[in-house]
């Protein structure tokens, strides 16, 4: 048995509203952070004084002054995972790893997306990350305006469609039972529901990608609360057991440039495939044995390309699955982001997976899978690190 | 012809500068591993799979590619791609080296009518006196069909 399977638990959950992008002015991505930091706190039973580390993913945000405006004492593990959403799910895993080797015992992982001054998704302009400064690498991609993280999901997208025979349908339906349960859900910032037709009008952007595959550009923050699963037994909520973790990805071929130049069946994937056998062979939950699954979604189709990567249906074979009716709720084999995803409830880089996932074990999400007892969430498709976590309840 | 000219400076280091001097004169090589002989794309110090560490091999190819996967990008995501879009970003694969694939442009398309394997052409888009982007337009006089 691996030493962290089921020795840490998510005790406290804690989110600002949603909002359009830009719309949470005044408040400051460090506002939105410490609100949803206190509200998971106080979801815990916590307090600021109970808390000792951090744990963030996507170079994290000013550890200091958020442990500052809390009133956190003593900061005694602070870490973050670099790359982007990739890291989102592992966070959870670097906070369980602190516990379980003794170097803190209750752990914050937080994101806050503030975007008024600046658009994650825009390349170029004032404070994107998407600036470009020449570089060895970027000579190869960003002459040809591949600028934007549409286009390598697109490419992705593309050539899946050219080996398997996925279609546009296919993504519609990704796109449409993601959409029918933000409808559902109260605070989601989409509440329309999405048709074939719909789908099939939407702008084309990244062709084969329409607006409808892209992820929403909002504001908003999202706290989790991690300790011991011995300490969470007595606290206020049921433990949402870290039954395994994995943070990584494939050395050789993650690295965004290589990506062109990867074997096929890595380049038309969701580049998971060794994230998930190290997260399977660190956890006594298969494939067949998990009840509800967020999958990163900030392009729809790569949900398609992570179901097969975590082993929910073969190579290719993700279109004829979701086809099926696999991915809706309530009665597919497999409900997939409950809570209306990036695409249609909010994009806070994969926190909001997590929150989902922690609700759906505790029993009180707004579309409950009945009798859930397992999840997997994921962080990624993306440059490693790219990561997972199967969360199951308290069930000794 | 000049494609986003804004977006073509480049930042080279000594592992890829052969590859844009070469453009520069006209010439589309390969970065190849002169102990394993795969394609070491990126080019870079060390060879991923065999683990050698000479410097790349820069093979003479014809020129000659084969589109590997393609999007039709019709929002400018930059302000420099604003008159630009719709364009074609693609991937290609060298026809004397599979294992070396470029991401490039297709210019002179239609951009509904490209299709993977689609056969290709290097055309060298000079950006200025220093600066050489090579991309790409369909081969055989406009077929651009496999095998034309």
């Amino acid at each position: 048995m691996h030493q962290l399977q089921d020795a840490a638990a998510v005790v406290g959950v804690g989110a600002t509203d949603y909002y359009r992008r830009g719309r949470s002015v005044p408040a400051t991505a460090m506002d939105l952070a410490v609100s949803a930091v206190r509200a998971a706190l106080e979801d815990a039973g916590l307090g600021p004084r109970d808390v000792d580390g951090f744990a963030l993913y996507a170079g994290g945000l000013n550890t200091g002054f958020l442990a500052q405006q809390l009133g956190v004492p003593d900061v005694r593990f602070n870490a973050t995972l670099p790359g982007g959403g990739g890291g989102s799910a592992g966070c959870l895993g670097l906070a369980a790893g602190a516990i379980v080797s003794g170097q803190a015992s209750v752990v914050v992982s937080v994101m806050a997306l503030q975007q008024a001054t600046y658009r994650l998704g825009q390349a170029g302009g004032k404070g994107s990350p998407y600036a470009f400064t020449p570089s060895p690498e970027t000579d190869f991609s960003v002459p040809f305006g591949w600028v934007s993280p549409g286009h390598k999901y697109a490419l992705a997208a593309r050539r899946h469609m050219h080996l398997y025979g996925t279609t546009r349908e296919h993504f519609a339906e990704v796109a449409i039972s993601t959409r029918a349960n933000a409808v559902r859900r109260p605070g989601a910032l989409m509440q329309q529901p999405l048709t074939l037709d719909d789908y099939f009008d939407g702008r084309m952007i990244a062709d084969p990608l329409c607006l409808y595959d892209f992820c929403l550009e909002s504001d908003g923050a999202v706290a989790l609360v991690t300790t011991s699963t011995e300490r969470a037994r007595d606290l206020a909520r049921p433990p949402v057991l870290i039954h395994a973790a994995a943070f990584g990805g494939d050395g050789v071929n993650s690295p965004q440039l290589p990506w062109a130049n990867s074997p096929d069946e890595y380049f038309a994937s969701g580049y998971s495939e060794a994230v998930a056998r190290t997260l399977y062979e660190r956890s006594e939950i298969g494939p067949g044995d998990i009840d509800v699954a967020q999958l990163y979604d900030h392009f729809g189709p790569m949900v398609l390309m992570q179901l097969e990567d975590y082993g929910f249906c073969g190579r290719g074979e993700s279109g004829d699955f979701v086809a099926d009716g696999n991915i809706r709720w309530p009665d597919g084999g497999l409900p997939v982001n409950t809570h209306g995803g990036h695409l249609s409830e909010a994009y806070v880089m994969g926190m909001t997976h997590l929150r989902e996932a922690v609700e759906q074990l505790r029993g009180t999400a707004t579309n409950q899978v009945d009798g859930a007892h397992t999840a997997l969430v994921s962080g990624g498709p993306a440059s490693i690190p790219m990561s997972a976590v199967i969360l199951r309840k308290d069930e000794p | 012809m000049t494609f986003a000219p804004e977006l073509a400076e480049l930042g080279p280091d000594r592992w890829t500068l052969p590859f844009w001097e070469a453009a520069r004169e006209g010439r589309l090589v390969a970065p190849v591993c002169p102990r394993c002989d795969r394609g070491r794309m990126p080019p870079t110090s060390h060879c991923p799979h065999c683990g050698a560490s000479d410097a790349p091999d820069w093979e003479p190819t014809s020129g000659q590619a084969r589109v590997f996967s393609y999007t039709v990008a019709h929002q400018a995501f930059h302000p420099a791609l604003g008159e630009h879009v719709p364009y074609v970003l693609a991937i290609v694969a060298l026809v004397d080296r599979p294992d070396v694939r470029l991401a490039t442009n297709l210019l002179e398309v239609d951009t509904e009518a490209v299709q993977i394997d689609d056969l290709v052409e290097v055309v060298f888009d000079r950006v200025d006196d220093d600066t050489v982007i090579p991309r790409f337009r369909p081969a055989n006089g406009g077929s651009t069909q496999p095998g034309g």
